[in-house]
C-alpha cells in the first residue's frame, strides 16, 4: 500500500500551466485574510511591550511612544507558578487529546455500522448531552462529593475527553470517506472486528483525527471552568486559570467602586490592566505558533491515495 | 426482542469499543443531569438540591418579566445565530476550499497557521483590541479613514462589528475540519476528471463540493441544537455591556449574566437553560426530520 | 488473532484504567475542605434521594460527633483582594500558625481557605451549596453571595441567642450589632471600619492650585461648573469623569435612602423627608440631576466614553481627568497613593448610616453548621477581635515571611503569598496598622463612624423574591435608559421624553409590582 503525497508533478501537465494569474488572485485574497487575521495579534504583542500610560493616553499603537516590560512582569510575577501551569497544561492536553481521540473513534466506528442495531440507540444517546445539561451545581456536587474528584486532574480531562460533536464529526468521516469496500474487504480475508479497526479504520481516519485532536487541544488548552470549580492545589492548575485570574483580579480592584481605597493602595498604585492583558495573551498563543505546524502535516491530500488499489 | 439480543452478541466488539465513550457521558453528562430539576424548584442552601421546594414554572418568568425584552433578545439571538452559522459556515468551507487549492503549500501552512491563533485568544483581550480599533479618539480605524464615528454609541453598526469579530475569531478555526474532509478526497476522481477535460471550476462543483456535503449538514445540524445560545465573551465583553448598544446587542445569554450576577439564582439558570435546550432539541428534531427527507444518509439519526 | 486479542485487552484495560482512575481520584482530595472531619450533618447532600434537614433538626446523636473530646474543627473561607491567587503552601502555614496560637485558648481548629478575587463568589457559592464551609467572608455588595442573597435563601447562621456576653459582642458597641441585623436577627458579624457613606468631588490639586479653585466652596455638584470650563479649556478629555458610574445613587443620599443597595435599582428608594418608598425617576431631583449631566455632556465636560463604558480603567492615574467622585473614608489622603498624584476633596453629601453601610465587610456562620460548629466559630471571630497577635496574624500572616514591624511598630508588608487588608480581615481596632497610616487610625474610624446621621430606613430589610423576575427585568431597563441619562447621554432638550419612556419601559418590566411590593413591606416594618 504505497503513500503517494499529492504533487503537482505527478499531475497532469495542464496543471502547470495553470499556475498563473488564478493563483495569485487566490494569494492576494489569501494574504489579505491572514493580515485582518494578523494585524491585531501583531497589536497584541507590541502593546504587551507598551507603557501603560501611553496606552491609555494614546490608545493602541503599532508604534507607541514609550515601551515597558511592567505588563510582563504583573505576568512574570507569577513565574513559578507559570512554568508548573505550562506543564499542567500540556500534560492535560497531549494526554486528554489522545485519550478522547482513541475512545471517540472507537465509539464512532460503532455506531457507524449499519447492522448494528444498537447503534440507533446510542447515537441518541450521543446527541442528548449535548442539548441538555444538569448545570454547574449538580455537576459540582456530583463530581466532589459522590465521585470524591475534588482537586483531581481527572476533572480536567474527562469533562472535555468525549463531545457530541466530535464524535459526530469522526462518525461522518468514517461513513463518508472511508471506503465500505475496504472494510469487507478485510472480513473476507478473515479480520475481526478489532482488526479491521485498528489496522484498517484508524490509519484512513487520520486527517479526520487530526482534524478532531486539533479541536479538542484548542478545547484543553482555553479551557479555565473546569480547574476554576474543581482545582485547589497551586500546583494543578492550568495556564489559562491562572491567567484568568490575573485579569480578574485587576480588573476586579480597578473597577469595583465597592473595594475600598486601601485594597487598590496595596497593589501599589501602578495596575497595568492593558499590558498586563496583553501580556497574558502573548503566554498563551507563544506556543501555539510553535506547535500547530506538526498537525498540519495530516491534511496533505493523497494521504490515503492507494490504499484503494493496495 | 430476541433477535436484537442476537444482533448485539454478534457485534459484542462493537459494544465493548464503545464501552468506554458510553461509561464517560454517562458518568460526566447523565449522573449530573439530574440538575435539570432545578429549573422547577427554589433553592434553599439548608436543603440542598433534592429537598428544595418545587415552584413550577415560577423560574421561568424571569425571562418573561419584561415582554419586549424577551422578544428583543430573543430575536437578536436567533438573527446573529442566523448570520453567524450561514457566513461562518460559507466562509469555513470556502477557506478550505480556497487553502486547498493553493499550490504555494509552504506559504499555505504559514498563513494557516497565523488564521488560527485568534480563536486562542480571550475575549478579555479581544475586547481591547476591538477598542483600540474603533474607539472614537484613538481607534486605527478612525485614524486611518480620517473619521470620527461614534461606533460605540451607534447600536446599528453592531451586528456588522459582532459579526466581523466573530467570523475573525472562528473562521482559520473552523475551517480547519473542512480542510481534513479535502485531504481525504481520493485524487484519482480528480485526475480522471481532469483526463475528461474538466477545469478547475467544474472539479471543484462536482467533485470538491459533493464531498463536503456530508460533513456540512451535519455541522448545520448540530449546531441547530444550540441555537438560542450565545458566545457570552462576544456578547458581554466586547459590548462593554453598554445598555445603549443593548438593542442590537443584548442575547438571552448576556441578560442571564447580568441578572444572576446581582441576584443568585440557581433556579433561573437552569430554567433559562432549560428553556434553550428544548427549543434546541425542537429545532434540531425539526431539521434532522427535513434533512431524513432529502438527502437520509446525512440525518443525524 | 494475536492482534485480536491485543485490541480488545486494550479496550478492556482502557475501562478498567478509568474505573481505578476514578477510584484513584479519592486520593486525590487529601487536602480537601470537603469535610472528612467535620460532622457527617454538615456532609447532608451526599445521597442521592435522602432529604436533607434543616439546621435546627439536628439531634444530640449527631452533635457528639463533632465534638468527641476533640478540637471542634470549622471550614474558614475567605478572599484576598490583594493578589491574584494566593499560595497554598503559605496559606496552609498560617492555618498551621492560627492553629497553634489558639490552640490553648479556645477549643477550636480552623482549616483555612483563601481564594484569589476573581475566583471567589463562583468558588464559595458552589462550596456554601455543597455544605463545604462553616465560616464566611462576605459583604452586602459581593455579586452572588452578598448578604442580601444569603437570607431569604436560609444560607446563614441566626447566631442572636450565641451573641450577647461573649467576647465578640463586647469587641464593638452595640450600634453595630443593631445596624446588621436582618428582620431583628443577627446572622452577620460585620468587620468594625468606615461604617457609614458619605461622597465627595475630587479635583486633581495641580489644576485646583493652577486655576485657584476654591474647593471649601463647594457643596454641591453645580459649584464646580466654572471650574469644569476652566478645565475644559485645558483641553482635557475628562473635565467631569464618572469612571463610567451612574452617580445618583451616590450622590443624592441627602434626599434619599437607596436600600436596594445596588446602583442598577435605583429606581425606588425611600424618601428621607417623607419617610415613604418612592419612584426616584418621576422625582424633580432626578430630573435636576440629568438635565445637569446632560448640559455638562453638550459643553464637553462629560466624555462619551463614560457613557459607552468604554473609559479606560487607569484613567485616574493620569492627567486626563479634573474632576470626579471619591467615597469618604476616614484617611482620605489614602487617594493620593492610589491615584499617583495630589487630589483635593470637598464632601458633597452628609454622613449617613444606612441598612448595608455597616455591611460593606463581614463574616457569617452558614446554615447547615452544627450548633457546636457555630459557637467555634463565635469564639474564634471573638480572639480575632480581641487579640492583637492573632489578628494580625490572620491579615499579614506570618511575622518575619510576609510582614515584619517597623521602628514605629507599624506593618510592612511585602509578601506575594499571603496578603490581606484590614477591611477584609478584623476590626480597625485591633489591626495594627500598616506604615504609612496615621497610628491613631482607629480612633479615627470612631470619629468618621460617629458623626453620622442615621437613616430612617436604616434596618430594613427588603425581600425581593415576591418580585424578583420583575426585578431582574428593571434593572435591565436601567442599564438601557438609566444608566446614559445619568452619565449625559442623552441631549438636554430630551431630558423629559427620554424619562418618560424610562418610566414607561419600567413599568413594561412590572416596575409598579416591585414599587407596590416594597411599599408594602416598608409600611408593615415601619409599623413594628
Amino acid at each position: 500500500m504505497s503513500k503517494k503525497k499529492g504533487n503537482s508533478a505527478d499531475l497532469a501537465p495542464s496543471r502547470h500551466e495553470k499556475k498563473g494569474f488564478g493563483q495569485i488572485v487566490l494569494g492576494f485574497f489569501l494574504l489579505l485574510y491572514t493580515l485582518f487575521c494578523g494585524l491585531p495579534i501583531v497589536l497584541v504583542f507590541i502593546a504587551a511591550f507598551t507603557d501603560e500610560k501611553t496606552i491609555t493616553k494614546n490608545g493602541f499603537s503599532f508604534f507607541p511612544e514609550k515601551w515597558s516590560m511592567a505588563g510582563f512582569n504583573a505576568v512574570l510575577k507569577y513565574g513559578k507558578q507559570l512554568a508548573t501551569s505550562y506543564g499542567i497544561t500540556i500534560f492535560i492536553t497531549v494526554f486528554g487529546t489522545f485519550l478522547g481521540l482513541l475512545v471517540m473513534a472507537m465509539f464512532a466506528y460503532s455506531i457507524s455500522r449499519k447492522e448494528f442495531r444498537l447503534s440507533k440507540f446510542l447515537s441518541v444517546y450521543l446527541l442528548i448531552p449535548m442539548l441538555f445539561n444538569g448545570g454547574q451545581l449538580s455537576g459540582y456536587i456530583v463530581f466532589t462529593s459522590y465521585y470524591h474528584l475534588k482537586d483531581s486532574l481527572w476533572l480536567l480531562i474527562l469533562p472535555l475527553c468525549v463531545s457530541t460533536m466530535n464524535v459526530i464529526i469522526l462518525r461522518t468521516y468514517i461513513v463518508n470517506s472511508i471506503p465500505s469496500e475496504l472494510m469487507e474487504a478485510a472480513k473476507i480475508d478473515g479480520a475481526g472486528e478489532y482488526r479491521t479497526f485498528f489496522q484498517i479504520t484508524l490509519p484512513l481516519l487520520k486527517p479526520s483525527m487530526a482534524a478532531v485532536g486539533f479541536m479538542m487541544a484548542t478545547a484543553y488548552w482555553n479551557d479555565w471552568q473546569n480547574a476554576l470549580l474543581y482545582i485547589t492545589t497551586d500546583s494543578k492548575k492550568p495556564l489559562q486559570l491562572l491567567l484568568v485570574n490575573i485579569q480578574k483580579s485587576i480588573e476586579f480592584l480597578l473597577n469595583n467602586s465597592n473595594v475600598p481605597a486601601a485594597a487598590r493602595a496595596a497593589m501599589g498604585g501602578n495596575i497595568p490592566q492593558y499590558s498586563a492583558t496583553m501580556a497574558t495573551v502573548v503566554v498563551v498563543i507563544a506556543p501555539i505558533m510553535v506547535v500547530y505546524p506538526f498537525f498540519q502535516k495530516y491534511f496533505v491530500k493523497g494521504l490515503t491515495v492507494g490504499s484503494v488499489k493496495g | 426482542m430476541k433477535g436484537f439480543l442476537e444482533n448485539t452478541w454478534k457485534h459484542r466488539a462493537h459494544v465493548v469499543m464503545a464501552l468506554p465513550a458510553f461509561l464517560i457521558l454517562f458518568f460526566i453528562m447523565y449522573v449530573p443531569m439530574a440538575g435539570l430539576v432545578m429549573a422547577f424548584k427554589s433553592f434553599d442552601y439548608t436543603k440542598g438540591i433534592w429537598a428544595s421546594p418545587w415552584n413550577g414554572l415560577d423560574n421561568f418568568k424571569y425571562l418573561l418579566a419584561s415582554k419586549t425584552t424577551f422578544v428583543n433578545m430573543t430575536k437578536n439571538t436567533l438573527i446573529y445565530y442566523v448570520i453567524f452559522t450561514a457566513l461562518g459556515t460559507f466562509l469555513n468551507v470556502v477557506l478550505a476550499i480556497a487553502i486547498d487549492q493553493f499550490m504555494f503549500k509552504k506559504m499555505a501552512k504559514t498563513m494557516q497557521t497565523i488564521m488560527i491563533i485568534p480563536v486562542f485568544i480571550s475575549y478579555a483581550a479581544v475586547q481591547f483590541i476591538v477598542y483600540a480599533f474603533i474607539s472614537t479618539d484613538t481607534g486605527i480605524l478612525n485614524h486611518a479613514l480620517g473619521l470620527s464615528t461614534r461606533f460605540y454609541s451607534t447600536p446599528s453598526m453592531w451586528p456588522a462589528i459582532l459579526t466581523i469579530v466573530k467570523m475573525w475569531n472562528s473562521v482559520g478555526y473552523g475551517s480547519v475540519l473542512y480542510m481534513s474532509v479535502l485531504a481525504g478526497i481520493d485524487t484519482a476522481l480528480y485526475e480522471a476528471a481532469e483526463i475528461d477535460g474538466a477545469n478547475k471550476w467544474q472539479k471543484i462543483k462536482h467533485i470538491t463540493i459533493p464531498a463536503l456535503v456530508p460533513m456540512i449538514t451535519v455541522m448545520l445540524l448540530l449546531s441547530v441544537g444550540n441555537v438560542m445560545r450565545s458566545d457570552t465573551g462576544l456578547f458581554y465583553q466586547v459590548t462593554r455591556n453598554s445598555g445603549v448598544l443593548y438593542s442590537t446587542t443584548q442575547v438571552i445569554d448576556s441578560y442571564v449574566l447580568n441578572a444572576i450576577f446581582k441576584n443568585s439564582n440557581f433556579g433561573f439558570t437552569a430554567a433559562t437553560s432549560f428553556f434553550q435546550s428544548v427549543v434546541g432539541l425542537l429545532m434540531m428534531l425539526f431539521a434532522n426530520g427535513m434533512v431524513r427527507k432529502i438527502a437520509p444518509e446525512n440525518a443525524l439519526f | 488473532m494475536k492482534k485480536k486479542s491485543i485490541s480488545k485487552l486494550l479496550s478492556g484495560v482502557l475501562v478498567a484504567a478509568m474505573a481505578v482512575g476514578l477510584l484513584a481520584g479519592c486520593g486525590g482530595s487529601s487536602d480537601s475542605t470537603a469535610t472528612d472531619t467535620t460532622a457527617e450533618t454538615t456532609e447532608t447532600t451526599d445521597t442521592a434521594a435522602e432529604d436533607t434537614t434543616a439546621a435546627d433538626d439536628t439531634t444530640a446523636a449527631e452533635t457528639t460527633d463533632a465534638a468527641s473530646g476533640d478540637k471542634v474543627v470549622i471550614n474558614v473561607t475567605r478572599t484576598t483582594f490583594n493578589l491574584a491567587t494566593p499560595d497554598s503552601a503559605q496559606v496552609q502555614k498560617v492555618q498551621d500558625a492560627v492553629n497553634a496560637y489558639i490552640g490553648d485558648k479556645i477549643n477550636v481548629e480552623i482549616k483555612l481557605t483563601d481564594i484569589g478575587s476573581g475566583e471567589y463568589t463562583d468558588k464559595a457559592n458552589l462550596a456554601l451549596a455543597n455544605n463545604e464551609i462553616n465560616l464566611l467572608w462576605t459583604a452586602s455588595w459581593e455579586s452572588v453571595i452578598g448578604t442580601n442573597d444569603l437570607v431569604p435563601q436560609n444560607a446563614v447562621y441566626d447566631l442572636t441567642d450565641l451573641l450577647p456576653g461573649t467576647d465578640l459582642y463586647n469587641s464593638m458597641d452595640a450600634s453595630q450589632w443593631e445596624a446588621t441585623k436582618y428582620n431583628g436577627k443577627n446572622y452577620f458579624i460585620p468587620v468594625y471600619k468606615d461604617n457609614v457613606e458619605g461622597y465627595d468631588i475630587m479635583a486633581r490639586k495641580d489644576l485646583a492650585d493652577k486655576y485657584g479653585w476654591d474647593m471649601s466652596s463647594v457643596k454641591s455638584l453645580k459649584d464646580i461648573e466654572p471650574m469644569l470650563e476652566d478645565a475644559k479649556s485645558e483641553g482635557l478629555k475628562y473635565p467631569w469623569l464618572t469612571q463610567k458610574t451612574a452617580m445618583f445613587y451616590r450622590l443624592y443620599i441627602n434626599d434619599f435612602d437607596f436600600f436596594t443597595a445596588d446602583a442598577k435599582a435605583n429606581w425606588v428608594a425611600v424618601d428621607k423627608n417623607t419617610n415613604e418608598v418612592v419612584d426616584t425617576i418621576l422625582t424633580p431631583q432626578y430630573k435636576e440631576f440629568c438635565t445637569l449631566m446632560a448640559e455638562w455632556a453638550e459643553k464637553g465636560y462629560i466624555s462619551e466614553d463614560d457613557v459607552t463604558k468604554t473609559t479606560t480603567d487607569t484613567t485616574t492615574q493620569t492627567q486626563d481627568w479634573a474632576f470626579s467622585w471619591w467615597t469618604d473614608i476616614p484617611v482620605n489622603a489614602e487617594a493620593n497613593s492610589r491615584y499617583n498624584q495630589e487630589v483635593v476633596m470637598a464632601p458633597v453629601t452628609d454622613r449617613w448610616a444606612h441598612s448595608t453601610s455597616a455591611l460593606g465587610s463581614c463574616y457569617c456562620v452558614t446554615a447547615n453548621s452544627t450548633p457546636e460548629q457555630a459557637q467555634a466559630c463565635i469564639d474564634f471571630m471573638g480572639l480575632l477581635y480581641t487579640d492583637s497577635k492573632l489578628a494580625d496574624l490572620w491579615t499579614f500572616g506570618i511575622e518575619g515571611e510576609d510582614f515584619t514591624y517597623d521602628e514605629n511598630g507599624q506593618v510592612a508588608q511585602t509578601s506575594e503569598k499571603y496578603n490581606h487588608s484590614m477591611w477584609e480581615s478584623a476590626s480597625a481596632t485591633i489591626v495594627t496598622p500598616v506604615a504609612g497610616e496615621p497610628a491613631d487610625k482607629a480612633s479615627l474610624y470612631e470619629a468618621f463612624n460617629g458623626g453620622a446621621k442615621t437613616s430612617p430606613a436604616a434596618g430594613f430589610r427588603f425581600d425581593k423574591t415576591p418580585v424578583e423576575a420583575q426585578f431582574a427585568a428593571c434593572q435591565n431597563v436601567f442599564e438601557t435608559y438609566g444608566f446614559p441619562l445619568e452619565n449625559g447621554g442623552f441631549a438636554a432638550a430630551d431630558i423629559d421624553a427620554t424619562i418618560e419612556a424610562y418610566q414607561a419601559a419600567l413599568d413594561e418590566a412590572g416596575y409598579q409590582d416591585v414599587l407596590a411590593e416594597f411599599q408594602a413591606q416598608y409600611d408593615a416594618w415601619k409599623a413594628q
